[in-house]
Order: C-alpha cells, then structure tokens, then sequence
C-alpha cells in the first residue's frame, strides 16, 4: 500500500511537470464535443441513443490517447525497471498507473459532460445519480483495459502503432455498454441490465492483471 | 568465510532465440569486487540483469543471499543496480528523485540520507534544477547517488565510469572501495583494465555468453593483459 501510494504521488506529480496527458485528454474530448455541435448544431439534441454514442466516443478516444502516455514516460530512462526493483513487488506499479488514469478520466468527464449538456440542450434532469454511476464505471473500464494494454505495449516494438490495435477491440464492450446504459437513462428507460453488464466488465479487468502482470516484465 | 551473497552455475539465458548466456558461474561474497570485461555483445549487461532479477533465466542455478532464485525474474530491494540508464525521472530534480527512491526503499532520515547522497557524487550545485538538464555524466553521478543512498548488500553496476570526467571516476573508485569494505559484493563492467585493477579482487573475461578467463588482480599487470586483450577481443581467435 506505502509504494502504491508513494507511485501515485510521483505520477502527480510528473503530470503536474509535464501536463502533457490530462492536457491531451481535456483537450481532446472538448473538440470532439465542439465539431459534433457545430456539425449537427440544434439537430444534435434530437439524436436519441446517438447522443450517448457522441459522449462515449470523446472519452473513449480521449482515454486511448492518454493511457499509454503514462507507460511511455518510464521509459525515457528505463525508470519502469528501477520501480520493480524497489520493495513490495511490481502489481503496486501497476495499480498505481491505472488509479491516476482513472482520476484523470473522471476529472475529464467532469470537464466534459457540464459543457456537453450545454451544448446539447440536455435538460438538467437527466444528469442524474446514476449517470455519475454509468460516469465512473465507464471510466474504470476504459482506464482497466488501457492500463493494462499499455503495460503489454510498453515491451513491443512500436509500441505506439500496436497499441490501439490491441486497446480497440477490447474497449468495445466498454463502449457499448456505457453508450447503451447512458442512453437508457436518457430515454428514461431501464439501464441497470447494461450497468450491471458494465460492472462485470470492469471486475474482469480488474481481475486479469492479477494473473497475467508479472508475464508481461519479461523479455 | 562468510556465506556468498550470489552464486551462479551454469546460467544461461536467451533473448527471443539468441542464446546470450552459456553457461555462466560465479560467486561473489560479501566485500568481494569482481569486474567483467570483455568485447561489445559479449554478454555483460544481460548477466548483471538477470543476477539482478531484472530478467529471468532458462538453465542453469542462481542463488541470492542463501535463497535459490526461480528462474521467473525476480528483483530484490537488497540489490542496487547501475544500468545503461540512469532510473532518474528527466523533469524531477535530483532531489526529487532521490527523496522518491527513499520513501520506496522505505529508508528513514529520508532529508539526511539524500542529502548525503548528492553530496557523495558532488552534485550539490545541481541537485534543484531537473535531471533533463544534466549532461551524461552528471546523470551518471545522479545514478550512482541513488544506489549509493540505498545502501545494497550487492552492487551490480554496468560500466560505472562511462561518461564521467577525472574527477567523477574517483568518486566512482572510491564508492566501489568503500561499499566493498562496508561488507557489500559488487559485480561491474568496465572495458579498461587499469579500472578493474584498481578496485576489484578478481577479473574476468567474457565471450560469446561465457566467461573465457578469470583472475586475481593482484599480482596481474598490463603486459599480461595485453596478451590476453589480443586473445578474446575481436578477430577470429573470439569465434574460435
């Protein structure tokens, strides 16, 4: 828990120096927002279940830009290799970089979704309790999948080209069901079978790196 | 005598297909200094990392303070080891380094230790201002202070002197002598022999992923090395 916690300080930190992640996600799912709006102006607040896709397709891409960037800073001067080094194993690395990614996705879709409801006539009613619920878990799955991805990318040659190849697929699931579950509560109708589905996701993911983390250190 | 801190039989390791380990043995006790040498690809970084538990092995037996180390990779915080890069983050300061490698080992004093650490690679005047800023050999010393500051029982460090200056190589002798006589084992690799003379007990060769030849320093000089540096260095006599 102590190196955990001394990780996420460092990660901090280096975003503070750096800005270049919560930056680019910020960035990029703000001007995702802007072209759909200025693209479909008043339509756009009419498009039922498009308008959720709208929304999950700026965090989405907005997450799979970003992930990676926090793997691909350890490796400037091989600083992954001296963390496995110090006491309480590796997984707490691991952990580390998927808690910061998940408090930058939250902190993006707290940027976002005020700004998109504004954008898109979205009535103050359906920014609801359980929408901040689909908000968080969809987040988690988005970072689980990236993080882990990142770490087996962080080992491959052109690591940057093979990443979103192997994120897309497996942050399909995510995405339909954190589009579906916010699209129900939109439509008023019944999103706990996709909230539920978007609960499994996020524990499988969870769960994996617990089996498949210490692999991905090897040559 | 007291008990080695690492003991390797036979180690061999292999990279995708390529075998870069054949066969390596070895034993280093406390307060023992051995240096390896030996041409470009010979295959002295891969055996600090896999002695280190930065990379696993295939074959072969490795034991670490007492204990036989699987051959899954496996790191232990009682090792300190100088890479080709110095683990230093480029847009922290030194000092912000140091105090981060602190809190992971877990060392207390935390303020004094990193203050003593920068202060033993001479890095006082430098110690705020980023890692991104230094030149390669004030990385180097950066490098050199964090290991210093944790204080291993075996030092594994890959080419130590590289890129430091007259003054700088000193301190890097001088912190080799001094963690051998505080009871710590140091494995290094240097490619000048007058750099394994000075600090080390015993040197060896290696070719190809094995160690060709070894010796004690004592008593070994430089004309004797410049046969040898002809044997194993280059030419067809490598591959023979």
């Amino acid at each position: 828990m102590r190196k955990f916690i001394v990780l996420v300080g460092k990660d901090l930190l280096l975003e503070a120096r750096q800005k270049d992640v919560w930056v680019l996600m910020i960035a990029f799912a703000v001007l995702e927002l802007f072209l759909f709006a200025f693209t479909l102006g008043d339509q756009g607040s009419r498009w039922g279940a498009a308008r959720a896709g709208i929304l999950w397709m700026g965090f989405l891409f907005a997450g799979m830009l970003s992930i990676g960037r926090s793997y691909a800073r350890e490796s400037q001067e091989d600083t992954l290799t001296a963390l496995s080094l110090a006491p309480g194993g590796r997984m707490p690395v691991f952990w580390a970089k998927l808690a910061v990614a998940f408090v930058a996705m939250v902190t993006m879709e707290g940027v976002v979704v005020p700004l998109y409801a504004m954008l898109f006539n979205l009535p103050q009613s359906l920014l609801s309790g359980p929408l901040a619920l689909v908000l968080v878990l969809g987040a988690l799955g988005v970072v689980a999948v990236g993080t882990l991805m990142a770490a087996v990318g962080f080992n491959l040659s052109g690591h940057d080209t093979v990443m979103p190849i192997l994120l897309m697929p497996l942050e399909v699931p995510v995405a339909i069901t954190a589009v579906q579950a916010t699209a129900q509560l939109w439509q008023h109708g019944d999103p706990w079978p996709w909230i539920h589905g978007l609960m499994a996701f996020d524990m499988v993911f969870l769960a994996l790196p617990l089996l498949a983390y210490e692999f991905l250190w090897e040559v | 005598m007291a008990n080695p801190i690492v003991v390797a039989e036979g180690l061999v390791k292999d990279i995708g297909a390529t075998p870069v380990l054949r066969g390596v043995s070895l034993a280093i006790r406390p307060r023992g200094v051995l240096a390896v040498m030996g041409a470009n690809g010979a295959g002295k970084s891969t055996l600090l990392k896999v002695l280190g538990g930065i990379w696993g092995y295939r074959g072969g037996r490795l034991e670490r303070f007492g204990k036989v180390v699987p051959r899954d990779a496996m790191p232990d915080p009682r090792i300190g080891i100088l890479g080709h890069q110095s683990f230093l983050y480029p847009h922290l300061t030194l000092l912000e380094n140091l105090r981060l490698y602190a809190r992971l080992w877990e060392l207390s004093s935390v303020e004094e230790r990193v203050m003593k650490a920068v202060q033993a690679v001479g890095l006082e005047w430098a110690a705020q201002d980023p890692v991104r800023t230094y030149s390669r050999g004030m990385r180097q010393r950066g490098a050199l202070a964090r290991i210093w500051m944790i204080a291993p029982q075996l030092w594994l460090l890959d080419e130590p002197y590289s890129g430091l200056d007259e003054e700088g190589r000193r301190m890097v002798t001088h912190m080799i002598q001094g963690a051998g006589e505080r009871g710590a084992g140091l494995v290094f690799t240097t490619h000048r022999i007058d750099e394994a003379l000075q600090c080390a007990d015993a040197v060896t060769i290696m070719a190809r992923g094995t160690m060709v030849w070894w010796s004690r320093t004592e008593g070994l000089d430089r004309a004797d090395w410049d046969v040898l540096r002809s044997r194993y260095w280059g030419g067809r006599a490598f591959h023979a």
